[in-house]
């Protein structure tokens, strides 16, 4: 049995009233949630006030007797500040390396505020010429146990709204990269911080109450006011040599970076030629939708490279993928957390399997 | 969170009103950005990059905006879900990656699933025109159409749901 023949109207009507019953899992609420923290950088807006010239004499002199403090505070490095214990008792494995941290790269830090009846404690952080990372507990809660049961709880907190990250020289840093609940990545560290050691002060004004997100939804914040202190030097970055290209029918493999800073492997490289311009075509055809089995066939034989430890283990990626853009070549991206130096095998397809096709990097 | 600052131009300097006007408009499209991407076939995750992507090109193009932000913005939302994207490498061994559901309505579940069942322009299409209440020259503008084009795509868009409803089997 079928139901009645419908009027072009009923369709209509049902049409119009569909996106009011729309119903969101709670993936797409929190992914909604995100999205309302979207901020324009507000242009600061400066004013100057004439100085006294006895003021600014006085302040003149207030400079040179306090210079060497300040030279100790602003560059960490010279007061060798940085008690960089590498101590993290209590963050859960999964959780460093989510981030792509060792317990020998992080450092421990024991910054905490309280306000509105609940305490954050900055617990370690790390910094490269790629990132800045902070790990943060709330209520003693977030960073221990199983990182993918941690919001489900309530008393689960997250740091979510209203977070700044500013250096000593007043320079902030953005949020990038993958963010957890209690995990936060920003910009590297910026000059003259990178140089010299960046105090860095982490203002939190809105704490996310991750259990209620999808009854709640933007609402399930609790408001407070939290700063936060840790002082980090950036690890080195070293730029490896780089392996030869691979040159094969359907196109040309070729490095274009590796760079290693603290235990993150960092790999740039290009793919140029018929099967890139078969890609192309592909995706950016009219049809392009029908073709989606065809592409992401092409996308796992051609676009996609892995990388092995010396025993042929894989060795997994952080934050890795790729870039098309019709008519270029296409750019991938390799983000791989590395602890340990050695030879690594470096497959830039998995279609490339021939042993004269790999490429082998050395680690120091 | 995210921030527009990377996005600015070189040489335009905004004033804090514009800001303010900004996260304002983005904030009144964000869901319907967000609903459309996921109509285009996109997981919450991936609409969200979407969406967030749309936001940096809308604040580094703002200048070039003609008409009302919200069908500007999601013509630029629809043309990021037509690009391909990022290809991520497996997760690390006990980690998971869950496939995206699609929506799904409380009211007219039947209607919900015939939509999923149509071709992705015909889906947006009539997405963007009954329930983002849009005019057809704003359909047509978002999908790159003549207007003409464009109410013949919503046309048997309908006539596609018309036919799918009408030989659904009903429940006894």
């Amino acid at each position: 049995m079928t139901t009645p023949t419908l009027s072009p109207g009923e369709v209509d009507r049902r049409l119009a009233s569909l996106a009011a019953s729309v119903v969101l899992g709670a993936d797409d609420s929190r992914a909604l949630t995100s999205l309302l923290t979207f901020r324009v950088e507000h242009p600061r807006i400066k004013r100057r006030q004439p100085l006294r010239l006895a003021a600014g004499l006085a302040l003149a002199v207030l400079v040179i007797g306090i210079g060497n403090l300040a030279a100790a505070y602003y560059a960490p490095t010279y007061g060798q500040a940085l008690a960089a214990t590498p101590v993290l008792g209590g963050v859960a494995d999964p959780l460093l390396h989510g981030f792509g941290l060792t317990e020998q790269n992080a450092v421990a830090f024991s910054s905490r505020a309280t306000s509105n009846g609940h305490t954050i404690r900055l617990v370690t952080g790390y910094a490269d010429g790629l990132r800045t990372v902070m790990l943060l507990e709330i209520d003693g809660r977030g960073l221990a146990g199983n990182p993918k049961q941690y919001g489900l709880h309530p008393g689960d907190y997250g740091i979510g709204e209203g977070v700044s990250l500013t250096d000593q020289f007043g320079h902030s840093y953005k949020q990038s990269g993958v963010n957890g609940p209690t995990g936060l990545q920003f910009e590297p560290l910026g000059w003259p911080a990178s140089k010299v050691g960046a105090r860095l002060t982490m203002h939190v004004t809105g704490l996310t109450e991750q259990w209620l997100i999808d009854s709640k939804g933007p609402n399930a914040v609790l408001a407070g006011d939290w700063t936060l202190n840790a002082t980090l030097l950036p690890a080195s970055v070293r730029e490896l040599p780089l392996p030869a290209p691979v040159r094969t029918a359907d196109g040309t493999f070729t490095v274009t970076m590796v760079r290693r800073t603290g235990s993150e492997l960092q790999i740039r490289w290009t793919l140029r030629g018929p099967i890139n311009d078969r890609y192309d075509g592909l995706a950016y055809s009219k049809s392009a939708e029908s073709n989606r089995t065809e592409l992401q066939q092409l996308e796992r034989r051609y676009f996609s490279a892995s990388f092995f430890d010396a025993s042929g283990q894989p060795v997994y990626g952080i934050d890795s993928g790729g870039e098309w853009d019709n008519g270029k070549p296409f750019m991938g991206t390799l983000n791989l957390t590395v602890t340990q130096p050695g030879r690594y095998r470096l497959q830039l397809a998995n279609a490339l399997t021939s042993p004269d096709d790999q490429r082998w990097i050395a680690v120091p | 969170m995210l921030t527009a600052r990377d996005a600015e131009p070189p040489r335009t300097e905004a004033t804090a009103d514009q800001a303010y006007q900004f996260e304002a408009a983005f904030r009144e499209a964000s869901r319907s950005a967000f609903l459309l991407a996921r109509q285009l076939g996109r997981g919450p995750e991936e609409a969200r990059d979407v969406v967030q992507e749309a936001a940096l090109r809308a604040w580094r193009y703002r200048a070039g905006r003609t008409g009302e932000f919200r069908p500007w913005f999601l013509t630029i939302v629809y043309r990021l879900c037509h690009r391909p994207m990022l290809d991520w490498l497996p997760l690390p061994a006990g980690w998971d990656r869950r496939l995206a559901a699609p929506l799904e309505s409380s009211v007219d579940p039947d209607l919900m699933a015939a939509m999923l069942a149509l071709p992705a322009r015909q889906r947006a299409a009539l997405w963007l025109r009954y329930c983002e209440d849009l005019a057809i020259i704003d359909v047509a503008r978002i999908m790159r159409l003549s207007e003409s084009a464009a109410k013949q795509l919503l046309f048997r868009g309908r006539e596609a749901l018309r036919r799918k409803l009408t030989t659904q089997p009903m429940e006894e």
